[in-house]
């Protein structure tokens, strides 16, 4: 681990939390940033496959919604949760797969500070294109 | 386009020799895309090179047709959209430099204008004719969008007749398929290895423009961009005789072209 | 007195233990203009056991803390101060001020005997009449059953009844139920002077959790730090609305164990009230998610007392804490609720906040705990919020009170 890239740094920091099985930055048909998967919680494999297809359909509505406003979206499936966090003004997520039984509010603290921390790296990296 | 043109149906030359059996490797000119394709493209293969806008097929082009002049091979560029100055412009920005090789026959950069009837017929030439053994189609999407005009008393295998262009629209995948088995038709005529680009801009449904190709290729090659997260992947999505990774690599666009991001550290 | 009361709050979010340490002090420091710290109060999500360790988190705090300086805290689920909120990490509160004497006490076996424990931390306190206290004490651990192992749901009678009389046996080995309010009951034999507890945690599994006293890193204990110096105002608000549904218990004298609700056999009736189907409770994270959110409680002196669900055996139906009524009604917990409660007691201008809040209120938030920081921001130069496993006040009246899912601060 410990990327030069920051933003895998961030996704990297989310999967050292117990129960945050796999995280990414996705959006429609394209996975952006995904840690190594060999560091994912190898529970998830039985619903990698429902996942992937399932996130199509979620980006769909994030691509609609998200000009009003849409924050966050979640499904469960099985014995997981999937979290997708909206970047802002983007149709990206920061999406994590968790167990469906885990203290979800402690989850989704660390989520937004994730998500947080990817809104000011790419407000800095335009910044830095700008004075470029 | 004249379906008078249409002697695209060709024999196929059933290989006799044990040693045809065995895939040659032509490489690419990026080194860690060989190493993912098992050395390099199936020789006498043909690639799709799909992607958005901006995602770096053009740039995969170039590498491909560079590896090529350095071998000495002859290489053939055909282009539909872009202008043969605005290429080597573009080309010479990402640090490639076709001139010599058009000076000493190695390279050549074809602008095809598609309205015209005798398109084809130029393509065909050119091909059949110019001993190439890379050739570079950029792109095939208005070569599918190109409509078909029925006219005499040709019998087109399997249609219907028609007197209506309106009848037979254009986007109609019998059309796209016509006209892309007709320029692969052409490439298989020859002993080269051929890199087809295809815009895409929605991968819901096919991984080319024209929903055809994808099939009819050898071997497919998917570039993504993600404009907000400043990113770049490539995916090998099939490729033919060959054992490889279906996993998304990162790759950037840097001063020496498209470049895996591993490859950096 | 404000001009010369320095503080900082530290933060560190560096996974490496000895460095997180070392970060947290540095950065809670730098806000004193080279004063040295009259008391350093650390809190950290439990994370770091896995990272370096717990000793390692404080030997990294030594690093940079001048010797000498009062030192206690302990794990929490999370917490809120100038930087963000977090449930992964490391916060300090150091404050100084001329005037200023502070002590700390420890007392160890919290859970097997908590009056033993109270003595010995209130030997140990050296400090005379102090203005007012911060306690901390650990957090319930599930208790691991001989012979069966973790459970919450003891469907069998005749095991439920074999597993109650365990329960005194698992005091002994440190496990079970926090026993905050029988600590703070006897607390109240000893001090006369507010009191502001916090019961530590960990991420929510109720497994483990560790206090900070000095230099040592401790379990099943109790630390007490009495300031001396200047009187905060204490304040307390609980986010918990009646649902109007009442019930009668018939207890045990042990105060928890319930054999009878409305006349009916506890366990059954519990279920048809609260909606439950008992298959779908067995695991104990289920169980948990749910009984924290149908808390039932009793008022005393305008305050909500939760009573919290803590097994099933069998028949009977076992709280975590003592239950001082046989009335009790349910409540229910919401994040509109919360925000709204949180306005009376945030919008309050002031310097510095110092605050235990229920772990229930972050679970229930979410991220939405943003909306709660930012009130908090508003108004308040400078503060720590913790999310524990309960809290305990004794308020300017000096009437004590063990809580769940309330917030209560003390603020300058």
């Amino acid at each position: 681990m410990n990327s030069d890239d920051p933003l895998l740094k961030i996704l990297e920091d989310l999967l050292k939390l117990d129960d945050i099985y796999a995280c990414m930055i996705a959006r429609r048909n394209m996975v952006s940033v995904m840690p190594d998967t060999n560091l994912f919680n190898q529970k998830i494999m039985d619903v990698w496959d429902i996942v992937s297809v399932a996130m199509k359909n979620v980006f769909g509505i994030i691509e609609e919604y998200t000009s009003v406003g849409l924050d966050v979206m979640e499904f469960r499936l099985k014995n997981h949760s999937v979290l997708f966090f909206v970047i802002p003004e983007t149709d990206n997520a920061l999406v994590a797969i968790i167990p469906s039984l885990a203290n979800k509010g402690l989850i989704e603290v660390e989520m937004e500070n994730a998500r947080r921390e990817i809104v000011e790296i790419l407000n800095r990296e335009e910044e830095e294109l700008v004075k470029a | 386009m004249n379906i008078e043109d249409a002697s695209f149906y060709s024999e196929e030359e059933v290989i006799k020799n044990e040693k045809d059996l065995v895939v040659e490797r032509v490489p690419t000119g990026i080194p860690k895309l060989d190493e993912l394709l098992q050395g390099g493209l199936p020789k006498r293969s043909i690639t799709l090179v799909s992607g958005p806008p901006g995602s770096g097929k053009t740039m995969l082009c170039f590498h491909f047709v560079d590896e090529g002049i350095k071998r000495g091979e002859r290489c053939l560029y055909i282009t539909v959209d872009q202008w043969v100055n605005s290429i080597l412009v573009h080309s010479h920005a990402a640090g490639f430099n076709f001139l010599p090789a058009i000076d000493n026959g190695l390279f050549k950069l074809m602008h095809v204008d598609l309205e015209k009837v005798s398109a084809y017929n130029e393509i065909s030439d050119e091909i059949l004719t110019g001993g190439y053994q890379r050739i570079v189609v950029d792109s095939l999407s208005p070569f599918a969008d190109t409509p078909l005009v029925l006219g005499g008393s040709v019998e087109f295998e399997k249609a219907p007749i028609i007197d209506k262009l309106s009848a037979y629209p254009s986007e109609t995948r019998p059309v796209a398929r016509f006209h892309v088995r007709r320029l692969f038709d052409f490439l298989h005529k020859v002993p080269t290895t051929a890199m087809v680009t295809s815009e895409l801009f929605d991968r819901t449904h096919s991984l080319s423009r024209d929903s055809v190709s994808e099939f009819l290729a050898d071997g497919v090659i998917l570039l993504d961009v993600d404009p907000t997260m400043d990113r770049r992947k490539l995916t090998i999505w099939k490729m033919r005789g060959t054992k490889h990774t279906l996993k998304p690599h990162d790759v950037l666009i840097t001063e020496q072209g498209l470049v895996f991001k591993n490859e950096l550290r | 007195m404000n001009e010369e009361l320095k503080a900082g709050v530290g933060l560190s979010r560096k996974w490496d233990a000895r460095e997180a340490g070392r970060e947290v002090a540095l950065s809670a420091l730098k806000h004193l203009d080279g004063e040295n710290p009259k008391f350093f109060l650390l809190f950290s999500t439990i994370h770091y056991e896995k990272y370096g360790g717990f000793q390692e988190l404080l030997n990294g705090v030594w690093d940079v803390l001048p010797e000498g300086t009062p030192l206690m805290g302990g794990t929490v689920a999370g917490f809120m101060n100038n930087y963000g909120c977090y449930t992964r990490g490391a916060t300090a509160l150091a404050v100084s001020y001329p005037n200023m004497d502070v002590a700390i006490g420890v007392g160890k076996n919290t859970k097997r005997n908590p009056k033993n424990a109270v003595k010995e931390c209130i030997s140990t306190l050296k400090i005379q009449n102090p203005d007012f206290y911060i306690e901390l004490v650990s957090g319930p651990i599930i208790p691991t059953f001989p012979g069966i192992g973790k459970q919450t749901v003891i469907k069998s009678g005749l095991l439920g009844k074999t597993m109650e009389k365990a329960i005194p046996t698992l005091f002994k080995s440190n496990m079970g139920t926090d026993r905050a309010d029988e600590i703070l009951d006897f607390l109240t034999d000893y001090i006369n002077a507010p009191l502001l507890g916090a019961v530590c945690y960990d991420d929510g599994k109720a497994s483990k959790n560790y206090q900070f006293y000095g230099k040592e890193v401790l379990d099943n204990s109790m630390v007490l730090m009495g300031i001396k110096g200047f009187k905060p105002n204490f304040e307390t608000v609980s986010a918990l609305v009646p649902r109007n549904i009442r019930i009668s218990v018939s207890l045990k004298a042990d105060r928890r164990t319930c054999t009878k609700i409305n006349n009916n056999e506890a366990t059954t009736e519990l279920y048809k009230i609260l909606g439950w189907n008992e298959e779908n409770i067995r695991e104990v994270e289920r169980f948990y998610s749910q009984a924290f959110y149908y808390p039932f409680g009793y008022y005393e002196n305008d305050k909500v007392h939760v009573v919290m669900l803590g097994l099933i055996l069998g028949k009977d139906v076992y709280f975590a804490n003592r239950i001082k009524s046989n009335e009790l009604e349910l409540f229910g917990l919401t994040g509109e609720k919360i925000l709204s409660e949180s306005e009376k007691i945030f919008s309050k201008e002031s310097n510095l906040m110092y605050g235990v809040i229920c772990e229930t209120y972050i679970e229930t938030l979410g991220n939405k705990i943003y909306d709660l920081k930012n009130l908090i921001a508003s108004s308040t130069k400078d503060y720590l919020m913790v999310f524990g496993g309960g809290e305990s006040i004794i308020n300017e009246n000096r009437i004590p009170h063990h809580l769940y899912e309330s917030i209560n601060i003390l603020r300058i």
